[in-house]
């Protein structure tokens, strides 16, 4: 059944201005008259593609696009979309971290709740880098910004496995609700799904879709939660079946998405400096 | 040129053989969607006719490599999204350089009155579309924009029907998310 946002999606395609596009056809035989190059046999279109892929990539900039042409769409910008949270209180079986009271967006300084680190926070098994990841065959994140980690953990009891990065509180980094924790810094395979967050978030919680910029340049789609949420929702295997997973430090989180893994950076910072670390998470080297 | 209605199949062996004017007709066909899809993923309707221009070049040059039993086109809006990303990277590299970020600024027509969509709202969904990422463009500007079913939407992305619905589900929420209580979505 086709839903009112797929049918307004429809309607505004059908109001898209989209130019000229009855000399586009003229245009188009025009420029196959320059000379086009031949096309290589069937049997050469992998080397012949590799590099025209290169060589499009190198000539996008300076031919196909005139300099003088008015500012092209960036899309850079960071939602500010805020969805009020309808009040129903989602449980789960597995313990979240310590009880902290509610982390308003604009509060920094959450008040530290006295926790014993790390085993309240579930956070699996504490290993090298190198054996997180061989573990749990994920990538192990890393926030080059911030003070050296003080742990690395697998977590693999449960049916789908995390690398869990722990940061201590530093001059950029405040402390969160649980003492000796700034930051959590987590991957896991899955996918976030967005729509959870617009029925199940926690009274008290801001949500936000934002993009985020990866280390390697990439704007990837991200979840910006606000608050004192304690549990999110990430579609494990991209088919549609949601399951929840924990907040340990139920206080502000940014959720990333990159290929298949959920990305996750729970502090007490606020979004834009929040994004500001994400920028900067690369993989830790293997081996 | 020649505009008697042909169906694809015959337009895209005639243009195999190299015939141009056959050629020009599958562009007369599908331009428009292919307009409307690289305006998605570009944000921009003015760039959008140059990476369509060239996209359709470079099909032509590429019309040997299509199979025979491939429809042309998710073939073509292939070509285009891909096209599209190339051309985007490439602003984007400027953009960083020059740390200037602006938003989607496509036009958006007015609409005859019985059109569910408000202009408001149009613009509204216009903006909120341009702030989902570049792979969420794409599978909303396939399905919704150049108006391919699932199954071309997959063919055109190279990936399984189930990756496009569940790809799809997932858009819709996050476009969903940035429309917050700005309009009404809720089915």
């Amino acid at each position: 059944m086709t839903d009112v946002l797929e049918r307004q999606l429809s309607d505004l395609a059908a109001r898209l201005d989209v130019g000229a596009g009855s000399a586009l056809a003229a245009d188009v035989l025009a420029r196959l008259d320059d000379g086009a190059p031949v096309v290589a046999p069937r049997r050469r279109q992998r080397l012949w593609l590799a590099a025209a892929a290169a060589v499009v990539l190198a000539l996008a900039a300076t031919l196909i696009v005139p300099q003088s042409r008015d500012a092209v769409a960036r899309f850079l910008r960071i939602g500010s979309t805020r969805i009020e949270p309808l009040p129903v209180t989602v449980t789960t079986t597995t313990a979240p971290s310590a009880t902290s009271p509610s982390v308003p967006p604009s509060t920094t300084t959450p008040a530290v709740t006295e926790a014993t680190f790390p085993s309240e926070l579930h956070l699996g098994t504490e290993v090298g880098a190198n054996e997180a990841g061989q573990r749990t065959g994920l990538p192990v994140p890393v926030a080059p910004g911030l003070e050296p980690s003080t742990g690395v953990f697998a977590d693999t009891a449960g049916e789908f496995a995390q690398v869990i990065v722990v940061y201590p509180p530093s001059d950029v980094l405040p402390v969160s609700p649980v003492a000796g924790v700034g930051a959590l810094l987590s991957t896991t395979r899955g996918f976030v799904d967005a729509t959870f967050f617009l029925k199940f978030v926690d009274p008290g919680t801001t949500v936000e879709a934002v993009d985020v910029r990866t280390a390697a340049g990439d704007d990837v789609s991200g979840i910006w939660l606000g608050g004192a949420s304690h549990v999110y929702a990430i579609d494990r295997e991209g088919e549609g079946g949601l399951t929840t997973d924990e907040l340990r430090l139920a206080t502000n989180t940014l959720l990333w998405q990159v290929g298949a893994t959920v990305y996750r950076f729970e502090s007490a910072l606020e979004r834009d400096a929040a994004l500001a670390v994400a920028v900067t998470v690369t993989e830790a080297p293997s081996g | 040129m020649d505009l008697t209605p042909v169906d694809d199949a015959e337009l895209l062996r005639r243009a195999c053989r190299g015939d141009r004017d056959a050629f020009g007709q599958i562009v007369a066909i599908h331009q428009i969607a292919a307009l409307r899809l690289a305006t998605i993923i570009s944000g921009d309707s003015t760039e959008a006719y140059d990476i369509v221009q060239e996209a359709f070049v470079r099909a032509f040059r590429a019309l040997p490599t299509i199979r025979s039993s491939e429809a042309i086109a998710p073939w073509l809006m292939r070509v285009v999204a891909n096209e599209a990303k190339n051309t985007r990277r490439g602003a984007w590299r400027r953009d960083r350089r020059h740390q200037r970020h602006a938003a989607l600024r496509p036009i958006v027509v007015a609409g005859p009155d019985e059109v569910a969509l408000s202009d408001i709202d149009a613009r509204a969904l216009m903006r909120a579309v341009g702030a989902l990422s570049e792979r969420d463009r794409t599978i909303i500007g396939c399905r919704f924009f150049a108006g391919l079913s699932e199954t071309e939407t997959a063919a055109a992305l190279d990936v399984a029907p189930g990756t496009v619905k569940s790809r799809t589900s997932r858009a819709l929420g996050r476009l969903r998310v940035q429309l917050g209580d700005t309009m009404e979505v809720t089915s």
